[in-house]
């Protein structure tokens, strides 16, 4: 157990920086300097003559600059703007909803799970396996470009007075809601997937024979027998499934002009006229944020799956 | 013929996506890339931006209506499957052979070196693929070129071909591989192989007698997920507005008004991809262009999926049977082995 984990720990140590570099010369590498260029204007006899001071110190003199800097606890600033004070409203914003996203998967995926396990037939219901794998086909901003048509069509229609659930903004909870669904419907569905073709599997075993035909009832073989050992698998692949929720949210934020780090990241790659446009500073806090959020998720779900595994214990006694 | 239920609904989608793929273009009412700046019909006029679209299921000729500047959506949406299914497959077959040959070897070589292929598959599961390829499109592309309508940006890129299939191979070859390189660490597990190691065959002669001949069958359903991965990432970017093609400027300019109010970058050639783009810039004048577009996108995506889970519950052996083409077809039971079954007993 602690070799896997302290494996997975050791690549967050080294790979969060790692991201933080690449995000700071990828933006470098592009723009072609560091810090904008500064505008300096100098009184002549006849008015002013502006001209731009260009930076053109090496990158990394710069990037030995910026993390000397953060190490004292100085995110740098763009322009007036300190990075510290501009950033974390986008990631709070993005915390919400990240929580209220992963919240839904779970409670969704693993929902659906025990939903599809059908006690008339002793086995996992194929017409929601079918489902569970339509489902995992669509992608997530579909459903989000469907949901969004089809409010602003009820309210053109005249059904409602007003548009039921906002579809684009951030400022009150309710706007939470379908970005929120949009990230966790497709996650949910894989891990309700992965979780049935378990439970399936798990059901042809032997010992569910020996326990229906001791005449144990058939709550009972699940609850005490399929679930406990399905269980550390499917909290295995809840890693994959919220790591999927954290990969689309530059998309559904995007859509949504939920104003978070994942429409920040996009407005930085491809908004000209925002402040942020491949500034350095900003590309590699973010790479270097979602590169953690994704490696802690991983990190929690396997620390989870191997925490509920009585077999994972023992095990690692022997492997160390 | 309902045995494997994915299998066939997956296949007949595939087929139906690469008929429209094939005949789709021949099949095509009107010209994709031709605007009716000026279309009278039932005493209303229809056209470009400053005009309302014409809505679909009004126009016996143009029954999927216009898109947003006026081009027959039913031409360009048979047009549009051929690219896409194109850039995916190849893509999904570069991805897929990058992942052979890796997990291969690596399966091959053993346990020591399968930890290296799982640490780069942690790696590239801490970067999310979509901006990895995003990073690689802009990198390749220049700088974005960005039109504003509204407060919304445009962005559009002149992406090739080639960066396309550079940005989502970089990281998409590992899933393939270490799927392959498990399935090689079992069967080289297995006893038989002590017996052919026992007996003086040499490595190529394993791989060509027992390893190959086991990993063919596994190619089908790889090749399947990849494509599913592959499309759902193209749709993914296109709807963040970056695909394949060039892009033209639409201007409402016309020799009465020669300074244009609307000024619109629009892509020429359809492509799936590229009609998901730009959702909220069409939305209030044609919101059926990313419906339709969007539910081809979707059938193609079930079509890949369910033949993925098909092939996938064929190779499982606690399942009866084996996929073979013939599961397709009815097949009769024989009477007499239930018999000869109930005789001995």
């Amino acid at each position: 157990m602690s070799r896997l984990l302290l494996r997975k720990l050791a690549l967050l140590i080294v790979l969060v920086p790692a991201l933080h570099f690449l995000g700071a010369w990828y933006a470098y590498r592009q723009q072609g300097f560091f810090y904008p260029p500064k505008e300096v204007s100098t009184q002549t006899g006849n008015g002013f003559d502006v001209s731009y001071e260009i930076d053109d110190r090496p990158f990394i003199t710069h990037y030995r600059g910026v993390i000397s800097a953060m190490i004292d606890g100085d995110l740098g600033r763009i322009e007036r703007t300190k990075v510290a004070e501009y950033i974390d409203d986008f990631i709070v914003r993005s915390a919400q909803l990240l929580g209220v996203a992963f919240l839904a998967t779970i409670v969704l995926g693993l929902g659906m799970c025990l939903l599809s396990i059908s006690p008339r037939t002793g086995r996992v219901s194929p017409t929601m396996v079918t489902i569970f794998t339509l489902g995992n086909g669509i992608p997530g901003f579909f459903l989000g470009t469907l949901l969004v048509l089809g409010l602003l069509y009820v309210k053109r229609v005249g059904w409602t007075n007003q548009v039921l659930l906002p579809v684009q903004g951030y400022s009150t909870s309710k706007h939470l809601i379908l970005p929120a669904l949009t990230l966790a419907l497709r996650p949910a569905f894989y891990i309700a997937s992965i979780g049935a073709s378990l439970l399936e599997h798990e059901f042809q075993q032997d010992y569910v024979r020996v326990a229906k035909s001791k005449g144990l009832r058939w709550r009972t073989i699940v609850r005490r027998h399929a679930i406990p050992n399905v269980a550390p698998a499917v909290f295995a692949s809840l890693g994959r499934g919220l790591q999927m929720v954290v990969g689309s949210l530059i998309l559904v934020e995007a859509l949504f002009d939920w104003r978070g780090t994942g429409w920040m990241l996009f407005n930085t790659l491809t908004n000209s006229r925002s402040i942020t446009f491949f500034n350095p500073l900003i590309l590699a806090l973010l790479l270097a944020m979602t590169g953690a959020i994704l490696i802690l998720v991983d990190l929690l779900a396997s620390m989870l799956s191997l925490w509920i595994n009585p077999l994972g214990r023992q095990a690692s006694v022997g492997r160390g | 013929m309902f045995k494997n239920l994915p299998l066939t609904f997956g296949l007949s989608i595939v087929g139906l996506m690469l008929l429209i793929a094939i005949f789709g273009p021949s099949l095509a009412p009107h010209d994709p890339v031709e605007e009716h700046r000026a279309f009278r019909y039932e005493g209303q006029l229809y056209g470009g931006p400053p005009m309302a679209a014409l809505p679909p299921f009004s126009h016996p000729e143009y029954p999927l209506g216009f898109d947003d500047i006026s081009r027959d959506l039913l031409s360009r949406l048979l047009w549009a499957v051929r690219p896409t299914l194109v850039l995916c497959t190849i893509i999904a077959a570069v991805r897929l052979l990058l992942g052979l040959v890796v997990g291969g070897v690596v399966g091959f070589l053993g346990p020591r070196v399968a930890s290296w292929l799982d640490t780069i598959t942690t790696i590239t599961s801490s970067l999310p693929i979509l901006i990895v390829a995003l990073g690689y499109l802009i990198w390749t592309g220049g700088s974005a070129v960005i039109v504003y309508q509204g407060v919304r940006p445009i962005t559009a890129n002149n992406a090739g071909l080639t960066a396309f299939i550079v940005a989502l191979c970089m990281t998409g070859w590992v899933n393939s591989a270490s799927v392959v390189q498990g399935y090689v660490q079992k069967i080289l597990h297995a006893p038989y192989l002590e017996s052919a190691q026992a007996i003086g065959l040499n490595r190529w002669q394993i791989t060509r007698r027992y390893i190959l001949p086991q990993v063919w069958p596994l190619l089908p359903m790889l090749l399947a997920s990849e494509l599913t991965a592959v499309t759902l990432i193209v749709a993914e970017l296109g709807y963040l507005g970056y695909y394949i093609g060039g892009s033209y400027i639409y201007t409402d300019k016309t020799t009465d008004s020669p300074l244009p109010d609307i000024v619109k970058q629009k892509a020429g050639q359809p492509e799936l991809g590229q009609m998901l783009s730009d959702f909220f810039g069409q939305y209030s004048r044609a919101p059926w262009v990313s419906i339709f577009a969007g539910l081809l996108m979707v059938l193609l995506l079930v079509g890949f999926t369910l033949t993925s889970e098909g092939l996938r519950r064929s190779l499982d052996i606690t399942r009866p049977r084996r996929w073979s083409w013939r599961n397709l077809l009815p097949r009769k039971t024989s009477k007499t082995s239930k018999s000869k079954l109930n005789q001995a007993a």
